[in-house]
């Protein structure tokens, strides 16, 4: 489960390809999480990287569980 | 999720999920890629590689699908093709990922979801079955800015016993099923087990077959009777309009243009002759070169599986070529 603030920047990333667009070019798990911490808080939303770390984990887990 | 949070058109459904609230739909965005990987999921799993993936992938009800699909105009298919596996599928569905503005799907794990959906859901209604497989075809031909121009789905072997709901799904739509000599399908399988062939693991049914007989009995055996299941499903449908059916030593020359004719697809020569330029590689490792390997094959079969490949398979094989497309 996302916490709110993830929440809130997945639906303005949804709404906004150009966000998409900034964070796709990401490869690497810390250069993600470094680069959505700093494009949610350019649109006013606080989120921590312990928060996005934390999605990764369990976006992961459950494609994982798909293989299970 | 919410379902306010609309799920984007460079997203595609890569796994349904049946939870106690009912069916959920994992989406994950397409990163661009052309899903011309010989198997739908190598596509998803370099999609997945992507930490925005990871992070922020959509999971919506099942009923998010004729959503999407409506919205972003989602292409039908226009052919599907079944098979009875290792006869040249995944050939065919490669050569026709070498076309421009063509979407190609082959086995895409979240259509055997829904195609089973029946057995994870009692009670679950035909139609309703129907209009989710519907709108999950739709969902993966979605490009708003450039529609495709043709829409192939090839599905795996066992959902030979599913035509009906296909046919129902998309009333018209042209398939065919490829099959090839049993003996080479039958060491092919013997060679490389897929995992759904082992007893216990399948979700086929095959009639008159418990579990406890399936794991006595030789691998041949067990085999042979999936293959022989596939083969009577497919026969079973000989009176469908919608069905032809094609030898894979007919693949990839001779057969194409009646496979095109019956899928009512219009080619230019070049396009033809990029669809005969997949076929000289190796389907499933596209960067290795194509080598017959028939003989091989038959050279490898031993005794028991000639055995009983002549008496299960054969049979029905010679069934199969007596309805076979054949060159004028």
């Amino acid at each position: 489960m996302l916490s709110a603030p993830m929440r809130e920047f997945r639906q303005l990333l949804f709404a906004r390809p150009e966000l998409r667009e900034a964070l796709r070019a990401c490869d690497s798990d810390p250069q993600f999480v470094i680069a959505t911490v700093a494009l949610a808080g350019q649109h006013g939303i606080a989120l921590a990287e312990d928060e996005v770390r934390a999605a990764l984990k369990s976006g992961q887990r459950e494609w994982i569980e798909r293989w299970l | 999720m919410n379902m306010a949070d609309a799920v984007p058109a460079d997203c595609v459904p890569v796994r349904v999920n049946f939870t106690e609230r009912g069916p959920t739909v994992l989406w994950c965005f397409d990163d661009g890629l052309a899903f011309d990987d010989p198997f739908f999921d190598e596509t998803v799993h370099r999609c997945m590689r992507r930490p925005l993936n990871r992070a922020f992938m959509p999971q919506t009800p099942i009923t998010a699908l004729q959503d999407f699909a409506d919205t972003h105009g989602g292409r039908q298919p226009d052919a599907f093709i079944f098979h009875m596996s290792r006869c040249g599928s995944t050939l065919l569905a490669q050569m026709f990922s070498g076309l421009a503005d063509t979407r190609v799907i082959s086995e895409a794990s979240p259509i055997d979801l829904v195609m089973y959906a029946d057995r994870e859901m009692p009670g679950l209604t035909t139609q309703t079955q129907v209009e989710w497989l519907r709108a999950l075809m739709r969902c993966y031909a979605v490009r708003p800015d450039a529609p495709f121009a043709r829409h192939v789905v090839k599905l795996d072997a066992w959902h030979i016993d599913r035509t009906g709901l296909i046919e129902q799904a998309f009333p018209g739509v042209p398939w065919i099923f490829l099959y090839r000599h049993p003996l080479e399908v039958l060491v092919s399988n013997l060679a490389l087990r897929a995992a759904r062939t082992m007893p216990g693991v399948c979700n086929i049914d095959l009639p008159g077959v418990d579990l406890m007989t399936a794991l006595q009995m030789p691998s041949e055996q067990y085999l042979a009777l999936i293959l022989r299941n596939h083969m009577c499903n497919a026969l079973q449908q000989r009176s469908s309009p919608r069905a032809m059916y094609v030898n894979y030593a007919d693949l990839p020359t001779i057969a194409l243009p009646a496979i095109l004719e019956h899928f009512g697809m219009t080619l230019e020569p070049s396009e033809i002759e990029r669809m005969l330029d997949k076929a000289t590689r190796d389907a499933k490792q596209p960067g290795a070169a194509f080598a017959p390997d028939a003989a091989r094959k038959q050279q490898q079969a031993s005794p028991l599986a000639r055995e009983i490949c002549d008496s299960l398979l054969m049979p029905v094989y010679e069934e199969l070529q007596a309805i076979r497309w054949q060159s004028a």
